[in-house]
């Protein structure tokens, strides 16, 4: 089974810079797929707008998901991917610079499966995606795709 | 007193009656009463003194018989056939009354009898003996044969029987007896022979009654051979018993009339003996007593019931009445106060009289009469004529009685005083002089015709007194009636009311300096009106009072600003119509009658040109002299702007809050990006950059990492300020735990002694609190990261114990002060006052890392509570920081 790809929902530069450079580091050879908005986001998760017509692709291995997103923000984009049966299992990891504490309740109440902060240092940065690969794309087993709970 | 003055039967009870023969037996009243009985028996008795003769009788009788028996002896010897008797004269002697002894007498007088008629030889020698013995008794004695003829007599018995010896013996009894009397004593004679023993018998001749006792002489074969007569004459006592017989009757008569009278009367009657015991008392009184007395003495009853005489002295047994009757001294009404053993008291009047027989005092007769009730009476009389005389003293003029007649008979003291009059003279109608010149005629006319008409008595008049000052007098009397309707006498009061003349003099000057006042006091009313008018007006606030039923009753200047209605339309309409919530406006004042007053009431008032207007109401109830509740006073405060100003705090703080989440979000991102190309950069580019240009790079990436710890603790501290508290009780004890627990997990390799008390406990926030108790054990771990025998302590101790707390903390003495100690490196405490402001630090980075926001994040947090947080330290001594989070006047 070819290895899916990752959704990096990022409007940054900088930070998908960062992120793609610290996930490089890390041999992740999963395609990074990056989204710009949370638009772009939904349109590649469920192949509308400029994704439509995509056909039937697999959905993504992970969406490493920025809370502040131009257009749709992080938090609406989670709350329409929980609300359509096809991707209710896709796993969700919000990777935002903020800690605050309704972002993090907020993230978790629509159904994310992790909150990751990114750090100012980046080798903790680095550290951190590190982590996030191994876990999510070694050790975890997703839900088989299109399952039914 | 002699005894037989008494007015009683008793008298003749005691006195001796002079009647009863002296030759009778010792005396001896067959029917007494008995409580009399034991009286008679101590009666001195003369008869008693005859035990001296008997005995010496008793001696010569036993002579006697031994000289019969010595004779009888001799005699038998020589004449067995009898002797002759011979009377003879003898001398008197005492009278013997012992029956026995007369029985001895007479046997021993029969023998020598028999004797005098054997012995013949002896007649020369003992007839005069035999003679005197025969002589001896007043007694008859005769010697009969027998068939009844005349043997011999003793020379009393011819006397007797009035006939000399020759003519009476050898005679039988028929020849010298009549037939009756001859009978009689043959038939006794006969009876003595027949059965040879003696027999008594009385019978009575030409008037004399006899006893007579015939005895028989026996021979020595033991027949009879003669019979011995003795006769006495009893006449005299025949006749003295008849008498007492009658005495006897008249005595049980007399019993019984005292008896009756004793049970009839209601006084206490005991009668005493000599020696002072009762012997007899009357139904009266055992319940006066409490017991019956009878047979009871008097120190007996004297130490049973206490005596008083009238003014309380007590009476001892020998100064009891009857203790001085019994001397001799006849005591009348006496009185005494007796108190019973069972504590009962009553007032007695005692009379008490010796009893005398021939002058000497053989008892005593008591008689007690309660006076009780009459004392009571007395003493209420008494009391009774003090009451009405204080009362008549206590009234200026008092009071007065006159006769029907109209003439004073009493007039109490304070008016005669007043006037100078006697109450001699006042009777004599000397009032009327001094009755003022104008008056005197009149009430001495209307007095008269009063008394005539018998009316009743009211009239005003003046008196001169003895100052000469003349008296406002008011007098009133009626005429006391008695049953049949006649005037017993007047009776009045006179009212000195001179001072009430002056009252009403004053009142009226009273009145008119009232009056002025009062006209005074309302100028100043209304000015004072005016002045609070003019303050009310002045008021910007819309000031109105309304009415219970929620009517406006006035409003000010303010109030028609604010509504745009004038005063007058204002007043009398509906005070909740003014308002866009007219429900609410009406709840209010629905209130403020309710509960007295309300506080920041919010209305909004509503202008007739449609602006509205927040409003604050303040409002009371306002209460009448009385406190009744008049109305309510309601003052409303213009919040628009204040609330306004709220809004535009909202609005900053919402600002505040979005500039918070950008700076959370967006502020980091760059930092970020120079720090991640910095070090892609070092990574990449390392070979290309020299030492310093590497440097550089470490320095700008340890710069964004700065920068992100001071963004992240100035959000935190951001964060301490906005949020919302929620106060539960927190156990801080376990939170300092879990704070210590983390401390050594990230720092393991650090020996740290902490010390945590156990059981502190605080009403807060947990989430705050764990923040400021976290931020401030991080801050003492860091300090004395120095030490290698780091001490940290958390604890509390009372406010009281502290030495130095700071000034102004308003908490009670017990409130818990926490503290946390550490003995690491301290600071100076003139920088103490820096301390708590974020980013505020004491120390180098280089020394001690940090950004300097913990404390001022405690701070926050101690403040948000409402309590308040200080420090003592010194430097290289340790710092201790205490806190207290009961918030100020909670």
């Amino acid at each position: 089974m070819p290895n899916r790809v990752i959704l990096l929902v990022e409007d940054n530069p900088s930070d998908e810079a960062l992120t793609l450079r610290a996930l490089k580091k890390h041999q992740v050879i999963n395609e990074v797929v990056v989204a710009r908005d949370g638009v772009e986001a939904l349109d590649y998760i469920f192949a509308t707008g400029a994704h439509a017509g995509r056909g039937a692709i697999p959905l993504p291995e992970v969406v490493l998901l920025d809370l502040k997103l131009p257009k749709v923000d992080g938090l609406e984009v989670l709350r329409r991917i929980r609300a359509d049966a096809r991707t209710r299992l896709l796993p969700v990891i919000m990777l935002t610079s903020s800690l605050e504490e309704r972002d993090v309740v907020a993230s978790y109440a629509c159904g994310a499966n992790s909150y990751v902060r990114k750090p100012v240092d980046f080798i903790e940065f680095v550290e951190a995606i590190r982590q996030l690969g191994l876990y999510w794309l070694v050790l975890n087993t997703p839900a088989p795709l299109g399952a039914e709970p | 007193m002699d005894a037989a003055s008494l007015p009683s039967p008793l008298h003749n009870i005691f006195r001796r009656p002079a009647a009863l023969p002296k030759q009778s037996p010792p005396y001896f009243v067959p029917y007494c009463h008995n409580s009399i009985r034991p009286v008679l028996l101590k009666l001195p008795v003369t008869t008693r003194r005859s035990s001296l003769t008997r005995k010496q009788l008793l001696e010569e009788n036993a002579e006697l018989r031994a000289r019969l028996a010595e004779a009888e002896e001799r005699l038998r010897a020589r004449h067995p056939e009898g002797v002759e008797a011979a009377p003879g004269d003898g001398g008197g002697g005492e009278r013997v009354f012992d029956p026995n002894e007369r029985e001895r007498t007479h046997q021993a007088l029969a023998s020598a009898a028999l004797a005098v008629q054997d012995v013949t030889d002896l007649r020369r020698t003992e007839e005069a003996t035999l003679r005197g013995i025969l002589d001896a008794t007043q007694e008859s004695i005769w010697l009969f044969s027998p068939e009844g003829r005349m043997l011999m007599g003793n020379t009393i018995a011819f006397q007797r029987f009035g006939k000399p010896p020759a003519d009476i013996i050898g005679k039988h009894f028929n020849e010298i007896l009549p037939p009756e009397l001859a009978r009689t004593r043959l038939a006794r004679l006969r009876e003595v022979v027949e059965f040879a023993r003696p027999v008594d018998f009385e019978d009575e001749r030409c008037g004399i009654f006899f006893h007579h006792r015939f005895y028989p002489v026996l021979d020595a074969a033991g027949q009879v051979t003669s019979v011995a007569c003795f006769s006495r004459d009893v006449t005299e006592r025949k006749r003295s018993d008849g008498e007492r017989v009658q005495l006897l009757t008249r005595l049980q008569e007399q019993h019984a009339e005292l008896d009756a009278v004793l049970a009839a009367i209601q006084d206490v009657v005991l009668i005493y003996d000599k020696d002072g015991t009762v012997r007899l008392v009357n139904r009266a009184c055992v319940p006066a007593y409490g017991f019956d007395p009878t047979n009871h003495s008097l120190p007996d009853i004297v130490r049973r019931n206490s005596y008083h005489d009238i003014d309380g002295r007590p009476l001892d047994a020998e100064s009891v009445p009857t203790a001085r009757a019994l001397r001799g001294e006849s005591v009348r009404n006496a009185q005494c106060v007796v108190q019973r053993m069972d504590g009962a008291e009553a007032a007695w009047e005692i009379s008490s009289t010796p009893l005398r027989i021939g002058g000497e005092v053989v008892g005593a007769v008591t008689v007690w009469h309660d006076i009780t009730e009459r004392q009571k009476v007395a003493e209420r009389l008494r009391q009774s004529e003090a009451l009405y005389r204080a009362i008549g003293e206590s009234i200026d003029y008092g009071v007065w009685t006159c006769a029907p007649d109209g003439r004073n008979t009493y007039a109490s003291e304070s008016f005669l005083k007043l006037v100078g009059l006697t109450q001699e003279q006042c009777s004599n109608f000397g009032w009327g002089a001094v009755l003022h010149p104008d008056d005197a005629h009149h009430t001495i006319e209307a007095w008269k015709e009063c008394v005539r008409q018998r009316g009743m008595w009211d009239i005003e008049h003046r008196v001169r007194g003895v100052d000469g000052q003349y008296h406002a007098v008011l007098a009133r009397g009626v005429p006391v009636l008695n049953d049949r309707g006649e005037i017993v006498c007047w009776a009045g009061i006179n009212l000195d009311i001179s001072r009430l003349k002056r009252a009403e003099e004053e009142l009226r000057h009273l009145n008119a300096k009232l009056e002025q006042r009062v006209n005074e006091r309302t100028a100043e009313l209304t000015l004072a009106a005016q002045y609070a008018r003019s303050l009310i007006e002045a008021s910007l606030d819309p000031l109105v009072t309304i009415s219970a039923d929620g009517r406006i009753t006035d409003a000010n200047r303010a109030t028609e600003l604010a509504t745009g209605v004038a005063r007058d339309e204002l007043v009398g309409s509906d005070f909740s119509s003014y308002f866009t919530d007219a429900d609410r406006a009406r709840a209010g004042y629905q209130r403020v009658i309710a509960e007295g007053l309300v506080r920041d009431y919010a209305l909004t008032l509503r202008h007739t040109s449609g602006h509205t207007m927040d409003v604050l109401y303040n409002a009371t109830v306002y209460r009448n002299g009385a406190g009744e509740v008049q109305g309510i006073f309601a003052a409303a405060r213009d919040i628009t702007h204040r609330n306004r100003a709220e809004e535009q705090l909202k609005a900053a703080n919402r600002d505040l809050e979005a500039f918070c989440y950008s700076v959370s979000h967006d502020l980091r991102a760059p930092l970020r990006g120079i720090d991640g190309f910095s070090q892609a950069l070092l990574e990449d580019y390392l070979d290309r950059l020299d030492a310093e240009g590497q440097g550089h790079l470490r320095w700008i990436r340890s710069e964004c990492q700065r920068m992100g710890c001071l963004i992240d603790d100035l959000l935190n501290l951001s964060r301490v300020g906005r949020v919302a508290i929620e106060r539960k009780s927190v156990d801080l004890t376990a939170l300092a735990q879990e704070i210590v627990a983390g401390l050594r997990r990230t720092a393991g390799n650090r020996s740290v002694r902490f010390q945590i008390a156990n059981g502190l406990r605080a009403e807060g926030d947990s989430h705050l609190l764990r923040a400021a108790l976290s931020n401030l054990l991080d801050n003492a771990w860091k300090y004395t990261a120095k030490r290698p025998d780091a001490e940290i302590e958390f604890g509390s101790l009372p406010l009281r114990a502290l030495a130095n707390p700071p000034e102004g903390l308003g908490c009670p003495p017990a409130t818990p002060v926490f503290f946390v100690r550490d003995n690491g490196v301290g600071f100076d405490m003139a920088y103490a006052h820096k301390l708590f402001a974020p980013f505020q630090r004491l120390h180098s980075v280089k020394e001690f890392p940090g950004t300097g926001i913990g404390l001022a994040i405690a701070h926050r947090v101690v403040h948000r509570h409402g309590g308040h947080i200080w420090t003592q330290a010194a430097v290289d001594r340790g710092a201790t920081f205490y806190f207290v989070l009961t918030p100020k006047g909670h």
